[in-house]
């Protein structure tokens, strides 16, 4: 079984982001950076379909600058056979993303593309609808369980007010949802192998794609949420303030 | 110029009556200019039929814009659309902030909410979503288009539907949601929020702990990797109010903190704060709106 998983570097959930002083953009010194959350997940499932379909080859993707490196090898620790370093400094929107992604994935000819959901910077979860239509195959969002079956797959993901199950044959994009599993931690060692693995690497554009040079989605500027006035501790007697918070409420 | 705005109907078993978030996204729609059209989709959801039959009709019919609701399927055709015509494709939109020829700027957050973007997209159709609550509901448009799911070719179909009879309102689509954090202690815990919530009519929400816990779903899950809320009242029980928590909510008109620890993050934060037992404050709040 061919497994690629596409994994993003994004800025740690629990980093406050600040927006350099001409607002068009965040201050990148400042930010730590991580796995997105939701890839983890991805890398995560590949690793047990592997262990339980021996001869599996998983391939770790991301585009991004040098230090995107660190989140390819964070996944060549926890499973990954090989990484692909797909380089690139410049904003793409999320149809030059899948067209990138379109074109070095689909020379693989993997049976199944894992990845996030979303990521937890921009928020589009656009790129792994649109890599399947790109590569003609199906996809499956949000995943909450997976099963493989032979040349199929049957996942269970949240729907309307209750659930689905969806089954598809492969090669498939699917895109993993929090509780899709238990993601592990890298070994110490297996991280210091990881340092050492040689990544592939590809400029973005030495790919020739047209997208890559334009946008169509453009950030002007950003701004801070709006502060929300301070609150108010209610006091007295429990219920005394039970019933003042009532009458706001009501 | 036409706008077409996806009509979701409501699992609510009443006959064509359409989710309050895709009136909402009527809303929005009206601020774009030109025609407003509700799409309504015929036949069974797939991720391809959805999307090859809505792309298919968008290349007859040329509309400037298409417009919904963000939701989870939304979020799963929708791309798949944008791919097929070269659009735009933005979800979680709040705000319309301007348009000028094809080129329409909207706010949205960024960074899972720690951020407002006003971002610009260029091309037609454009295809917007916005979030939910962030438009008041407007009127069902009077044209509608009847568009049919495509079924040849599908390779990933639903093969099962299990509705959850307990579930009948998301979390991210209620008015009012009692959430529950690692100070509810347990699953069984959670019956008080449950019934602060039926009472008032709204939704169980749960922090991150909670759902780590095991207490609660992943679907329950409020904050920076669950959902982002915007409803008339948060109630927060036993949640400290960590910065991953707060973006989730800090769109709520009006938020409760309910907390044992006067220090919580969230006491100074919340509009209204009672310190105190959550499992004797939330059954008197109970009893208030059951009277």
């Amino acid at each position: 079984m061919k497994i690629v998983v596409l994994v993003k570097q994004v800025p740690d959930t629990s980093a406050k982001v600040n927006i350099r002083s001409d607002g068009s953009d965040v201050d990148q010194e400042s930010i730590s950076l991580v796995t997105n959350p939701y890839d983890e997940y991805a890398i995560e499932e590949a690793a047990r379909i592997k262990k339980a379909n021996v001869g599996s080859t998983i391939t770790i993707i991301s585009i991004g600058g040098e230090k995107a490196a660190d989140v390819i090898r964070n996944g060549i620790a926890l499973g990954g056979d090989e990484g692909i370093h797909i380089k690139n400094q410049a904003k793409l929107d999320a149809i030059a993303t899948a067209q990138v992604l379109a074109k070095v994935v689909g020379e693989i000819k993997p049976d199944l593309i894992l990845c996030g959901k979303v990521a937890v910077d921009d928020g589009w979860g656009a790129v792994p609808p649109m890599l399947a239509e790109y590569l003609d195959i199906p996809h499956i969002t949000a995943v909450k369980k997976l099963d493989l079956n032979g040349n199929a797959i049957t996942a269970e993901k949240d729907f309307s007010t209750g659930s689905a199950k969806v089954e598809s044959p492969l090669p498939c994009v699917v895109t993993c949802e929090k509780g899709l599993n238990e993601p592990r931690y890298a070994s110490l060692m297996e991280m210091m192998k990881a340092k050492k693995k040689e990544l592939k690497v590809i400029d973005v554009g030495s790919l020739g794609i047209a997208e890559v040079g334009t946008s169509i989605i453009e950030t002007l500027k950003l701004n801070y949420p709006p502060e929300r006035p301070a609150g108010k501790v209610l006091q007295g007697d429990l219920s005394a303030q039970v019933k003042e918070l009532a009458g706001k409420l009501k | 110029m036409d706008i077409w705005v996806i009509l979701e109907l409501a699992p609510s078993g009443v006959e064509g009556q359409v989710k309050e978030s895709s009136l909402e996204a009527v809303s929005a729609a009206g601020k774009l200019g030109g025609t407003v059209k509700g799409i309504i989709f015929e036949g069974d959801f797939s991720s391809e039929g959805y999307a090859e039959a809505l792309s298919a009709a968008a290349k007859e019919k040329s509309p400037a814009v298409i417009v919904g609701a963000t939701n989870p399927i939304s979020r799963d055709y929708l791309p798949r659309v944008a791919a097929k015509l070269g659009s735009p494709y933005l979800p979680d939109c709040t705000g319309i902030e301007n348009i000028s020829g094809d080129e329409i700027t909207v706010s949205r957050p960024l960074y899972t909410g720690k951020l407002v973007s006003q971002t610009k997209v260029k091309g037609k159709p454009a295809i917007l979503t916005f979030r939910p609550k962030a438009f008041a509901p407007g009127a069902a448009p009077s044209e509608t288009i009847k568009i049919t799911a495509k079924t040849d070719g599908v390779r990933a179909k639903i093969k099962e539907i299990v509705a959850d009879v307990k579930k009948k309102l998301d979390v991210a689509e209620a008015e009012v949601v009692v959430s529950g954090g690692r100070g509810v202690g347990s699953a069984d815990g959670f019956k008080v929020l449950e019934e602060l919530a039926a009472a008032m009519g709204g939704a169980v929400g749960a922090s991150r702990s909670a759902v780590d816990f095991g207490w609660r779903p992943v679907s329950d899950q409020v904050g920076q990797t669950g959902k982002i809320v915007a409803p008339k009242i948060y109630i927060a029980c036993g949640i400290s109010g960590a910065i991953q928590h707060w973006v989730g909510i800090q769109n709520a008109k009006t938020i409760i903190a309910v907390n044992k620890d006067p220090e919580a993050p969230i006491i100074k934060k919340a509009d209204y704060s009672i310190v105190g037992d959550l499992f004797e404050v939330v059954p008197l709040l109970t009893k208030e709106f059951k009277s």
